[in-house]
């Protein structure tokens, strides 16, 4: 279940990418709201402060989503390949990963928060989302890589806690399965939320550099 | 109306006895819960009733007394008795009978299923007479018991031609389960079994007669239908005006029934703290062993080893006889945890017998995949290295008086942690088998205690010391071996029929194969060197002292932890040779990856810091979210609060 559920939702999350890349290659996007409130935003591998605290926000950036990337494979590969549950060396390597890309999390998060905060442009964007309605709103391309970006970091306190709290001598059988079950599903979760974030990222970079 | 009733009066009976046709009249149940009074006629085996006013009283026969009421044939296929037929059932190995002889430093599982390791009685030249005088003391009676030789079998000991009359057949010994009165002693049946009376054997036990005479010391061609040298005198009181005697038979047996065979004696605990030791905590709660392991009329013991969700077994013949959906119910899994494959509700709820569910937290499921329940919670609490134990039936425990011994061989090791039939790891019982025998294309077939010692009496020391005094295992030189080895080469040479590939004479013991190589003695590893194990279940501890009960972990992962890295004690009358260890560690026979365990027992060390790290850091990542969910809000509600006032 949780393996066909796997294909498709990474088949479904990728072709979207692409699809957007293809149909529509040109979108509005936002030239005066980050800018004009903080400077113009620049992620990790974009960035054009070389020096002291961005330095270390970039190496912190970096070091999670390399983290993250080897947890996928470690955990996803073995399952979506072969149909086998995560063991042996694998295991080993995947939970000593994990605090890693963990303390990586919260420091991206307290680092980059700030820069990922809704701007007046992106709330009403999210309102008119929410109410439904077609509104032209200045500068809403912002909007998709923050929200990503809280969604991804919210994701990441359920991923960790699932398999931390299963070390205690709190859940039995059937809650040890329910948090697999968490464990899994949010990390999947997770992954595909991240891809979309980098997508409309480095989409955002590449049309405006 | 008169004739209808005739009819039915006439009838009524010929419809009750034709529903239990195929079965005797106290095989059926007709519901009621109530205990059914033996008080019945006795018979001996030529179906004569027996009297209390008889001169010379016959034994009393099972097969005869009670088969008039129960299907003694459909009886005798049951678990404890069809181990010497043709129609015999396998399933997962179980303890053997071992063919142990100190002169010829042999210990060899011995049975007729097909367990790995054992060999069937016939391969070691064990004829059914010979197996009865050499196990008869721990027999339920019944099978071999009953296979006298055939009148035209030529190739069977003209001597037991002659003792099977006079011993008589030692038929299924109902009473041995079946007798709750506190007098049934089977250390009586076995002395009379010593004596080769097997057919006074259930009788004695009984406590109903008392038995004078030895068969085995009578005369060869003594008469047992006009002599009368075995004296029968029974407890005339136990007699009522009818002749019929009372049997306190119980359906379900005692423990205590049971431990006469199925006993086991720690022997690291010094004898006077035994009494400290606990029992099964199934018995200590009130349980006896048949209210698990539970038969039909055709006394299939459920071995608890049909499990739900299991493999199964290869042994299709197995499966059938024990119908899996219902006796998995009774295994560990079942009870506990209910059958979900089970058409019976109840057994998909389990709890029988209010068996808690065990709620296991802290447990990763994976455990219950890998491991089987007994894994953690049977046998004794492992220690660095496997401890010794002796059983009812390899050791003859239980035998009181002038017969009783104190054997030590062979030594069985325990609790070694090893790969089961199912593919799980759980605790066995272990001995290391040691026996002569000829090889073959790479295969070893044991030769007979006996014929080795017949051949060999020098080389084995035989004529200087008696080794049966000696009781354990007397140290076997590489001259000795070799002086064997030449006797044995000369025996199958002679033997050897033409265009048969002669069988090359080697040693087996200590889980190595020796064999002679220009005078001098060489070994090798051989499959058929390997441990003969089979798994135990009991006793079964407290759940708080089973392995990694409460989150302890390193009860297992820790790179001391003798689950994984437990020594076990490598067995065997040669000394070890010069650099090779004299024990083999719990990860081979659990056919686990030792680096990968040590590393695995390593990471262990840094689990503490593991839980802190990701702790504190989801700790700070929520707050983090938190502040910047507050911030948000604020945003929103001040937007909203300058929309207000422009408004």
């Amino acid at each position: 279940m949780f393996q066909t559920i796997t294909w498709v939702s990474l088949s479904l999350v990728l072709t979207g990418i692409v699809v957007h890349w293809l149909v529509s290659p040109h979108p509005r996007l936002a030239k005066d709201g980050t800018e004009n409130e903080r400077g113009r935003f620049r992620w990790c591998f974009c960035c054009d402060d070389r020096v002291g605290l961005a330095r270390l926000k970039r190496f912190g950036c970096a070091l999670a989503l390399a983290s993250l990337l080897l947890l996928f494979v470690s955990g996803f590969a073995g399952r979506l390949l072969f149909g086998e549950q995560i063991h042996g060396y694998t295991l080993m390597l995947h939970v000593g990963l994990a605090p890693v890309f963990v303390i990586c999390v919260g420091f991206v998060v307290i680092t980059w928060g700030q820069q990922c905060l809704l701007n007046k442009n992106d709330r009403e964007r999210l309102t008119s989302l929410f109410c439904l309605k077609k509104q032209e709103v200045a500068g809403t391309s912002d909007l998709g890589w923050k929200l990503t970006f809280w969604l991804a970091a919210f994701l990441a306190v359920p991923v960790s806690l699932s398999m931390v709290l299963g070390m205690f001598p709190i859940f039995g059988t059937h809650g040890q399965e329910m948090l697999h079950c968490l464990h899994q599903y949010t990390a999947l979760a997770l992954t595909l939320t991240v891809l979309i974030h980098l997508h409309l990222l480095i989409r955002r970079k590449v049309l405006y550099p | 109306m008169a004739l209808a009733f005739a009819a039915l009066v006439v009838g009524a009976p010929m419809t009750v006895r034709s529903a239990e046709k195929g079965k005797g009249l106290g095989d059926g149940h007709d519901g009621s819960r109530a205990a059914i009074t033996h008080l019945i006629s006795l018979f001996d085996e030529s179906g004569l009733a027996i009297k209390a006013t008889d001169k010379q009283p016959r034994p009393v026969s099972m097969r005869k007394t009670c088969g008039e009421c129960h299907n003694y044939d459909q009886i005798a296929v049951g678990w404890h008795f069809h181990s010497g037929s043709t129609n015999l059932l396998s399933g997962r190995s179980g303890e053997p009978w071992v063919l142990t002889d100190l002169g010829s430093r042999s210990q060899i599982p011995m049975s007729n299923r097909d367990w790995k390791g054992a060999y069937s009685p016939s391969q070691l030249s064990v004829s059914p007479w010979k197996f009865l005088k050499r196990f008869s003391s721990h027999y339920p009676g019944g099978n071999y018991g009953e296979m006298p030789p055939a009148d035209d079998d030529e190739d069977a000991d003209p001597e037991e031609f002659l003792r099977w009359p006079i011993s008589g057949q030692y038929e299924i010994n109902c009473l041995a389960c079946h007798h709750a009165d506190p007098r049934q002693d089977q250390s009586g049946a076995a002395l009379q079994a010593a004596r080769q009376n097997y057919r006074w054997a259930a009788t004695v036990a009984s406590g109903l007669a008392t038995v004078r005479g030895n068969a085995s010391e009578l005369d060869e061609f003594y008469d047992p239908e006009t002599e009368y040298k075995i004296r029968t005198t029974y407890d005339k009181s136990r007699f009522d005006a009818n002749n019929k005697v009372f049997f306190d038979i119980v359906r379900k047996p005692a423990a205590s029934r049971c431990y006469f065979c199925h006993s086991t004696q720690d022997m690291d605990t010094p004898g006077k703290t035994e009494w400290t030791h606990n029992e099964d905590i199934h018995l200590a709660s009130g349980m006896s062993c048949a209210d698990c392991h539970r038969n039909g009329a055709n006394h299939m013991i459920s071995r608890g080893d049909i499990e739900p969700l299991g493999k199964g077994t290869s042994d299709s013949s197995y499966a059938k006889s024990y119908e899996p959906a219902t006796v998995a119910a009774l295994s560990c899994r079942g009870c506990h945890l209910g059958n979900p494959e089970s058409g019976d509700p109840s057994d998909r709820l389990g709890g029988h017998l209010g068996a808690p569910v065990p709620a296991h937290k802290g447990l990763p499921p994976v455990h219950l995949e890998k491991l089987s329940c007994t894994a953690c919670h049977s046998g004794t609490f492992p220690g660095s290295e496997a401890g010794r134990v002796r059983t009812s039936r390899i050791h003859k425990l239980g035998l009181h008086g002038r017969h009783a011994v104190n054997k030590k061989l062979p030594h069985v090791l325990t609790p070694v942690f090893a790969r089961m039939g199912n593919g799980k790891i759980g605790p066995h019982n272990m001995f290391w088998p040691a026996y002569w025998g000829g090889l073959v294309k790479g295969k070893v077939t044991p030769v007979s205690p006996d014929l080795v010692k017949e051949l060999a009496p020098d080389a084995l020391g035989l004529e200087e010391e008696n080794v049966e005094r000696v009781d354990d295992w007397k140290p076997l030189s590489d001259v000795q071996i070799v002086g064997v080895l030449e006797q044995l080469a000369g025996e199958f040479e002679a033997g050897a029929e033409e265009g048969q590939q002669k069988p090359e004479p080697v040693y087996i013991a200590g889980g190595r194969l020796y064999r002679g190589s220009n005078g001098v003695i060489v070994s090798e590893e051989h499959e058929a060197a390997e441990p003969y194990k089979w798994p135990i279940a009991h006793n079964v501890r407290p759940a708080a002292q089973s392995l990694g009960a409460n989150g302890r972990c390193a009860d297992c992962h820790d790179n001391k932890s003798p689950f994984i890295f437990g020594q076990v004690g490598v067995d065997s009358p040669i000394a070890p040779e010069a650099g090779r260890s004299a024990t083999r560690e719990m990860v081979e026979f659990e056919e686990l990856d030792r680096s990968y365990f040590q590393m695995f027992a390593f990471t262990f060390l840094f689990r503490p810091w593991l839980k802190v790290v990701v702790i504190i850091s989801c700790t700070l990542l929520g707050m983090g979210l938190l502040l910047f969910a507050l911030k948000g809000l604020d945003n929103v509600v001040k937007a909203a609060g300058k929309k207000g006032s422009k408004q």
